[in-house]
This record gives structure tokens, C-alpha cells and sequence, in this order.
């Protein structure tokens, strides 16, 4: 009987949707963090309007643009149909997973557990990047049909992600310049191994071991359109015209889609606003608790992309992925919003690993992408659900992933794995 | 009033959490600040227009594209470790 009140309750909160759900979930998770009151009330509120505003500009992207976009793939016969949102929509679908709060504290009670036991060195103090394991958590889920499987893998791939930058950290720090710092975030850890083995190959292939191209002056050559606004113009006008608008209509979806590339992450910042205060929490939490020693500190891998060889990369890489989504006969994802920043990230252990090599990371990339785009396919499904269970308005028959997806590939694994259960 | 450009991989994670920091520091100090966020690869381009008084980045950019503006690199924001020494030397730059 008290059983059945608890569970109507969660059930009633789940059904709130992201914008009302989770500021009551921070609300619990803030009392336990022993964030303070006045604050914690603030940010819960901010969190929920960021939430609301990714909402608003991603629902406005696919119904402006979305037509087109079909249009489009049908006139031409095309096999990219699934759309891409753009990873601020995935990882703001993932902290609306119902068990993230869950996937939350088992993570970083995992991390506590293996410092104490030595297991690790890495202290993952990044809240914002938990949402990986939330990530990963959520697809076996929805692979596997059970909640248990789905932590279960949350916490392999947590356990997998913390061993792989143990392993990364000395080459990472001497690559970035970052003493000290390790990144767990499983999106582009999970590629390490393989741009380990690919770098390894290079030095054996005559001629390639010898190549060298210089990163800054293809950063300066390209300029404005390394720019995701700018991207963001001339995607949409081409999907205006190929999905037979007429000039009032290009334009239109020309907008919407710069429009999407510029103010989700704007939308993002204030739900990160939101955040902060739970960031900080855990931040102190870990670090109080293991000062000095030989702890690395674990953050997101965004902080790469400093490297001026991970820019130049992430520029040659978005026509490159064009190319690589038309010819690829496995593909189906049409790249949109990612394209502008996700082979940055791919770049960043390919980078590491050649010694900041612009023409050895960027083939290592154009491996990677290739795999990624399967991986987003493959995806598409679960990547749907989720994007519904986070408030998104999909249109019938309508399929969405993201680049960002693809790059999971160890959550991937997993939940190939979780789906035999 | 003092110009900082905050910026990291995306505009949107590490570079709002040390912006957030920064704020309060600056405050503190009783130094007018306006901040300025955005993407590394968008340093460059921005230097120009804007032409702030330091950068901090939340990684470790080179100064090599920043026209002689200064760079302080402010990982600590993320991590949580030496913020008290960074936030001295932006302040000591902006006092400059």
C-alpha cells in the first residue's frame, strides 16, 4: 500500500516532463549536497527555464526545418533521413532520464570507492560530465528494457572510462599542457585505444611518418567558416533549396537553422547556470576528501580543443563529414547541428598521440567519423525514445540522432551487450 | 570597465562555470568587469572586435593568435584547484 503512494508519486513527477521534474529532483539532490537554501532554490528554477529553452529552440528547428529537410531526402532519394539535433539536445534529454539522479550518486560513490582502494587516480570532480554515464545508463535501458541492466552499464562504463585516463593522463597532460588534469569523458576516451593502435601504424607507413602540416595557418585560412553561425547559413540554405522552398522559404529555413546553431548553446548556458552549484558541491566533496597525493583532476575533454592541431582538424573535418554521410551506404544520419564542433573532440587523443601531427589525426578522424555515423544510426531508435521522454515534439514517422550519439562508442558496446538481456 | 574574454570548447560548459567564479572575484576586488564568452576556435576573430583587457581560457591556449592580449589560463575554475593564485594574477593584469 505505501509501496504503490511512492511509486504514483515518482510516476507523477516523471510525467511533469524535463521542465518541471528536474528542479524538484536538484531540489532533493541540493538538501543531500547540503547546498544552501536560497541558492538551491534559484538554481533549480534556472535549471528548469534552461531546460525549457533548449526545448523551445530544438522544437523550432524541427518544425521549420524538418519538412525541408524531408522533402528533401525524398525528392532526391536520399539515405540520410535521420536528423540531427545537435548534442545539447542529447545531453539535456539525458539529465531528463528519470534515473539520472540515481546514475548520479552510484557513479561518484564508484569513484570515491576506487580511490580508496587505489583503483584509480583519477578524481572525477566534472558534475556537468556525468551526464555521459547518465547517457550510457539510459541507451542499455532502453536496449535492454530493465532499469538494473541499465545502471549496471552506467557503472561498467564508468569503471572502464576512470582506467582509461589513469592510462591517458601523462600523454594528455604533455599534449594539452594541462598538469594534472585527465579527461573521463567516455565520448572521446573510449577512442584513446584505438588512436593508440592507428598512431602506432602510421609509424610504419613510409612517406606518412614523415608528414607535417601546420595547424595555425589552416585555422587562419578558413577564418569565418569555422564558425557554426556561418555553417549553420549556408546548411540551411542548402537544404532550403534542395527541399524545393521558394525564396521566402530558403531563407526562413536558412535562419532557423543558424539560429538553432547560436542559441542552443545559449540556452545552454543558463542551464548550466543551474548547475553550477552542484558542480561545486561535488567539486568540494572530492577534493577535500583526496588533497595532495598523486590524483589527477578529471574534466571534461572540451578543454582540448584549445589545441590549435584539434581546430584545424575540426574545420578540415566538416566538409569531410558531408562527403562521409553522402557516400557512406550504411549511413543515414544527415549532419547538422554537431558538425561544427564534433570532430574537435574526436581529434582530441589522435591529436595527443601524434604530438599535435594535423595529418595523421585528421585520417585517424576520418576513421572515427566513418564508425560514428554507423554508431548514430545504429542509435537513432533509442536516441528517439529519449528525445520524446525529454519533451521534444517529434513529428510522425520522424527520426533523430546526433552526431555526439556516434561518438559513445563504448556506451555502444554496452548496449549491444545489454540488449541480450 | 575592465573586458574579459572567457572561452572554452563549446561556450557553453566549463567557460559558465568560470565566468561564474569570475564574477564573484571580481566583485570582490571592486573591478567593473564585462565578460565576453566564447569558443576557442572563435579567439581569434573576436580579439579583434573586442579587444578585452585578458583572456582566460578554461584550457591551456596559446598566445600565439591573441594580438598581445594577455592570456591566463583558468583550468583551476573547473578543477577547483589554485583558484586563489589565478584569480590574484587577472586581478593584478586588470589593475595594471
Amino acid at each position: 500500500m505505501k509501496l504503490q503512494v511512492v511509486i504514483d508519486a515518482l510516476n507523477w513527477i516523471c510525467g511533469l516532463g524535463p521542465m518541471c521534474m528536474m528542479p524538484i529532483i536538484m531540489f532533493v539532490i541540493g538538501i543531500c549536497l547540503r547546498v544552501q537554501i536560497s541558492k538551491l532554490i534559484k538554481c533549480c528554477i534556472t535549471t528548469g527555464v534552461g531546460f525549457c529553452g533548449v526545448n523551445l529552440v530544438i522544437n523550432a528547428f524541427i518544425a521549420q526545418v524538418g519538412p525541408s529537410v524531408q522533402n528533401m531526402v525524398k525528392t532526391f532519394g536520399l539515405h540520410t533521413n535521420i536528423m540531427d539535433v545537435g548534442w545539447p539536445a542529447r545531453a539535456a534529454a539525458t539529465w531528463a532520464y528519470p534515473m539520472a539522479a540515481v546514475v548520479v550518486f552510484v557513479v561518484l560513490g564508484l569513484n570515491i570507492l576506487m580511490l580508496v582502494l587505489k583503483l584509480t587516480n583519477c578524481v572525477m570532480v566534472d558534475f556537468w560530465s556525468y551526464n555521459h554515464f547518465i547517457f550510457c545508463a539510459a541507451i542499455c535501458y532502453y536496449a535492454s528494457g530493465s532499469v538494473i541492466v541499465g545502471l549496471i552499464c552506467g557503472a561498467v562504463c564508468a569503471v572502464v572510462t576512470f582506467k582509461l585516463a589513469d592510462w591517458t593522463q601523462p600523454v594528455v597532460e604533455e599534449a594539452f599542457g594541462l598538469p594534472g588534469v585527465s579527461f573521463p569523458t567516455s565520448n572521446s576516451i573510449s577512442w584513446a585505444p584505438l588512436a593508440y593502435l592507428l598512431n602506432k601504424l602510421y609509424d610504419k607507413i613510409p612517406g606518412l611518418n614523415k608528414l607535417k602540416a601546420d595547424p595555425e595557418s589552416i585555422q587562419k585560412k578558413f577564418g569565418i567558416l569555422g564558425e557554426p553561425l556561418i555553417i549553420g547559413l549556408i546548411l540551411g540554405v542548402i537544404f532550403g533549396i534542395l527541399g524545393g522552398n521558394d525564396v521566402a522559404g530558403v531563407m526562413s529555413v536558412a535562419m532557423y537553422t543558424a539560429a538553432t546553431m547560436l542559441l542552443t548553446p545559449k540556452m545552454m548556458q543558463v542551464l548550466m547556470e543551474g548547475l553550477i552549484p552542484f558542480a561545486d558541491a561535488v567539486k568540494e566533496l572530492l577534493n577535500k576528501k583526496f588533497e595532495g597525493n598523486n590524483f589527477h583532476i578529471g574534466i571534461d575533454a572540451a578543454l582540448t580543443i584549445a589545441n590549435p592541431s584539434c581546430i584545424a582538424v575540426g574545420i578540415l573535418m566538416v566538409p569531410t563529414t558531408i562527403v562521409l554521410a553522402m557516400v557512406l551506404p550504411f549511413n543515414r544520419l544527415l549532419p547538422i547541428s554537431d558538425i561544427a564542433y564534433q570532430a574537435m573532440w574526436l581529434s582530441a587523443y589522435p591529436v595527443a598521440f601524434s604530438k599535435g601531427n594535423v595529418v595523421r589525426a585528421y585520417i585517424s578522424c576520418v576513421i572515427f567519423t566513418t564508425i560514428m555515423l554507423g554508431i548514430a544510426t545504429a542509435l537513432a531508435p533509442v536516441h528517439t525514445s529519449l528525445a520524446v521522454a525529454g519533451g521534444y515534439k517529434l513529428g510522425k514517422a520522424v527520426l533523430v540522432s546526433t552526431e555526439d550519439a556516434g561518438t559513445h562508442l563504448l556506451s555502444y558496446i554496452l548496449s549491444l551487450i545489454a540488449r541480450i538481456f | 570597465m575592465k573586458k574579459i574574454m572567457v572561452c572554452c570548447g563549446s561556450s557553453m560548459i566549463t567557460s559558465t562555470m568560470a565566468i561564474n567564479k569570475l564574477k564573484q572575484a571580481m566583485q570582490d576586488a571592486g573591478i567593473g568587469a564585462k565578460f565576453i564568452q566564447c569558443k576557442f576556435a572563435e579567439v581569434q576573430g573576436k580579439v579583434k572586435e573586442e579587444r578585452p583587457d585578458v583572456i582566460v581560457p578554461t584550457g591551456a591556449l596559446k598566445d600565439t593568435l591573441t594580438d598581445d592580449v594577455p592570456v591566463v589560463v583558468g583550468t583551476c575554475f573547473v578543477t577547483g584547484v589554485g583558484e586563489k593564485d589565478t584569480i590574484e594574477k587577472i586581478v593584478e593584469i586588470l589593475k595594471k
